[in-house]
């Protein structure tokens, strides 16, 4: 016990440390951010009244919202418990039972999935309506915080273990369990958000099954760690080997580029084969999903009839056309956001820009081309996926390719240019990049002639802004 | 010295096709000083990892002042001290409040803290963040917490890299002297002038297997090389 306070409080003073040096970023900006976002969400909310939706489906929506939780979570659990790139790597070599170590991840994962919950809690309280000592609430809100915490635990070990070893039954196991894990912590989301909906009964019941629950996950989880932490802890530390597709991209694009961009931009991608962070399967997913959903509401009735006069010119603004080219700016926008991830993920390891005498601009340009180069299948895919549909008019397949391609220009370009803007907090830097990109994307949707005058109009304040904030982190190391 | 505190049989570590560490065996008695050398991707950090218990050999056994670290591994790590090649600090911790963590983690006696910044010249620095550390700095850091406690070993990897002149003799002499008390160090280093003026015996590494191992003098005599610099007789052996 005394060994996990020490590991505990030595991370705490760290991280205090941190929160003292910056106190702008968290006093500041980010309650700026999360306010205006909350704000926007909120005011959605209101103005879709007629959608009441049933207990069933709340809890199926807040599972997913856990489950993309435990994945965005993947690499800083999978870190966290196995000492990537931390301080606490020494400690493995220190009479330390491993248990401690599991412990002591479990808790790091205990304070932010509370923290969350707690931000969550006091945004609901101001714009939901809600209350902020509803003891149900309360309750619901710390059992959804342990058992995500421990599934998140649960999961990044289990994603170190398949991909060292290739068991399928473990694998199949810790699948089911996430997946009970994910429904579970889904509906006490719900219950803490919606009490309405749900009788005494099956909230009482809910709590019992959720403390047995977290018993037998712990226990699992604990038996799993100490079988498998010898061998999965030193084969984490060696997960990035090359591979012939990461070498080829390479040569494709010391061909296209200058030398100091293609050299920046060939390891980004490299990286980005090699999924650097959790984040990458995350947008995958995310971007999967915005093509099925395009498909859903294409060949439903869920597009709201509007009339548009019929004519060639008119048909931008079809509602099915309208719907593929918001389909295409979120998506290119969530592909995005790995932009700011990557960022944050090398300004440790800038070292090597610096000394090779790199420019504010040299970086800039780099980002820029991968914040193209990664988003570029968005447009093609999600264009080709709504003329597969059949609702979107034959004869304006090729203009409606070319919005696409413009709205992919625009967008990736804006995220782009703000690369650099918040790269010591990617989660705020997601949040800034993908906003901007997504309204000027969203105007363009609507009047492509828009998207060029902004692309005109912001190209160079924005490339500046972006070289002088690359030159910043350049020069100051990011601290 | 004859009690052998560290104790490897017959290891093996393979990293997918690659063959890091091939059926090795050594021994490290009590109150000797064991230097391991070899050329890059020899397999001596490899071996050193597992001796240390934070890699699993995939055949063999270690054994730490006769305890097997695949089955006792928190009580047997209480006999060693550690220095990793690269050490990894808290930027936002202090000197002091990292040797202070390193201590309540051993169970160490706290104060032999001050002692250990006095000998490193830490006294200065030993306030201000880890992160505005110097590289020799992070070393001396590292190296004060490696010897912190009762540690019947110490296992040091690269212990000179980021050290100037005056500490590298400071160091050498204090090994030295800890040896007489009874201390056994395993040192992997590169600087092969200090290798040859510290190690009681020398192990030579080469595509994981041990090629060699001896006295200084014994692996000058192997080689024929009694006038030579030491990297030389390393070369020939190494070859």
């Amino acid at each position: 016990m005394k060994k996990l306070l020490l590991l505990i409080g030595a991370s705490a003073r760290s991280q205090l440390r941190w929160a003292g040096e910056h106190i702008y970023i968290w006093m500041v900006l980010a309650p700026i951010v999360l306010g205006l976002t909350c704000f926007t969400a909120s005011r959605v909310a209101t103005n879709l009244p007629a959608w009441q939706p049933s207990p069933l489906l709340i809890i199926i929506l807040a599972a997913l919202i856990v489950a993309l939780l435990i994945a965005v979570t993947l690499s800083r659990a999978s870190s966290e418990l196995y000492h990537l790139r931390r301080a606490e790597s020494y400690f493995d070599a220190l009479p330390i039972d491993e248990a401690i170590h599991l412990r002591a991840a479990l808790i790091t994962r205990l304070s932010r999935t509370a923290a969350l919950a707690l931000v969550a809690l006091i945004f609901h309280a101001r714009f939901g309506g809600g209350e902020l000592f509803d003891p149900v609430t309360l309750i619901a809100l710390a059992l959804f915080a342990v058992i995500t915490s421990l599934a998140e635990i649960h999961a990044a070990m289990n994603w170190i273990h398949w991909d060292h070893k290739k068991d399928f039954a473990a694998a199949i196991i810790a699948s089911i369990i996430l997946l009970v894990s994910a429904g579970v912590s889904g509906a006490l989301l719900a219950i803490a958000f919606r009490p309405e909906y749900f009788s005494q009964s099956f909230k009482l019941w809910l709590a019992f099954a959720c403390i047995l629950f977290i018993i037998a996950l712990y226990l699992i989880t604990h038996r799993s760690h100490s079988r498998w932490r010898a061998s999965d802890m030193e084969y984490a530390r060696r997960l990035e080997s090359p591979n012939r597709l990461s070498v080829a991209v390479a040569r494709a694009i010391e061909r296209r580029f200058a030398p100091k961009t293609a050299a920046q931009v060939a390891r980004d991608l490299q990286l980005t084969l090699r999924a650097f962070s959790s984040a990458v399967y995350v947008v995958a997913a995310v971007f999967a999903l915005w093509v099925v959903a395009l498909v859903v509401a294409l060949t439903t009735n869920a597009l709201p009839p509007i009339d548009v006069r019929e004519g060639f010119l008119e048909t931008t603004w079809r509602v099915e056309v309208m719907a593929i080219k918001f389909a295409c700016v979120f998506a290119i926008a969530s592909i995005g956001a790995l932009v700011p991830v990557l960022v944050a993920y090398e300004l440790p390891m800038m070292w090597v820009e610096r000394a090779a005498g790199t420019t504010g601009l040299d970086l800039l340009e780099a980002k820029l081309r991968y914040a193209r180069i990664i988003t570029l299948p968005a447009p093609f895919i999600i264009w080709l996926a709504g003329l597969l549909t059949g609702r979107a008019p034959l004869v304006y397949a090729l203009p409606l390719l070319a919005e696409c391609l413009l709205l992919w220009f625009l967008v990736s370009t804006v995220i782009g240019s703000l690369a650099f803007e918040i790269p010591n907090r990617p989660g705020i830097a997601i949040i800034v990049t993908t906003t901007t990109g997504m309204a000027a994307g969203l105007i363009s949707s609507m009047l492509w002639l828009v998207g060029i005058i902004i692309y005109i109009q912001a190209k160079d304040s924005l490339i500046e802004r972006g070289r002088h904030r690359a030159r910043y982190y350049l020069i100051t190391e990011g601290d | 010295m004859s009690e052998a505190v560290i104790k490897v049989e017959y290891v093996t570590k393979r990293y997918g096709e690659i063959l890091a560490v091939d059926n090795l065996s050594l021994a490290v008695r009590r109150g000797e000083i064991y230097s391991l050398i070899g050329a890059n991707g020899a397999g001596k950090s490899t071996l050193i990892r597992m001796i240390i218990g934070i890699a699993e050999p995939d055949g063999g056994k270690i054994f730490i002042c006769g305890d097997d670290i695949a089955t006792r591994a928190p009580e047997v790590k209480k006999h060693i001290g550690y220095l990793p090649e690269e050490l990894i600090l808290y930027n936002r911790l202090t000197g002091r409040e990292y040797l202070n963590l390193v201590a309540g983690l051993k169970e160490a006696d706290r104060s032999r803290i001050s002692e250990e910044i006095k000998f490193f010249e830490l006294e200065r620095a030993q306030y201000k963040l880890a992160g505005g550390y110097s590289l020799g700095m992070r070393k001396k850091l590292g190296l004060a917490a490696a010897m912190i406690g009762s540690a019947d070993v110490l296992v040091l990897d690269e212990p000179l890299n980021g050290l100037d002149v005056e500490m590298m003799r400071k160091l050498r002499l204090r090994i030295k002297k800890d040896r007489e008390r009874g201390r056994s160090f395993l040192i992997s280093s590169h600087v092969m002038s200090f290798v040859e003026r510290i190690s009681d015996r020398v192990g030579v590494m080469r595509a994981g297997k041990l090629v060699a191992e001896g006295s200084p003098a014994e692996l000058r005599e192997m080689t024929a090389l009694t006038d030579a610099p030491f990297e030389d007789v390393f070369f020939q052996l190494a070859e």
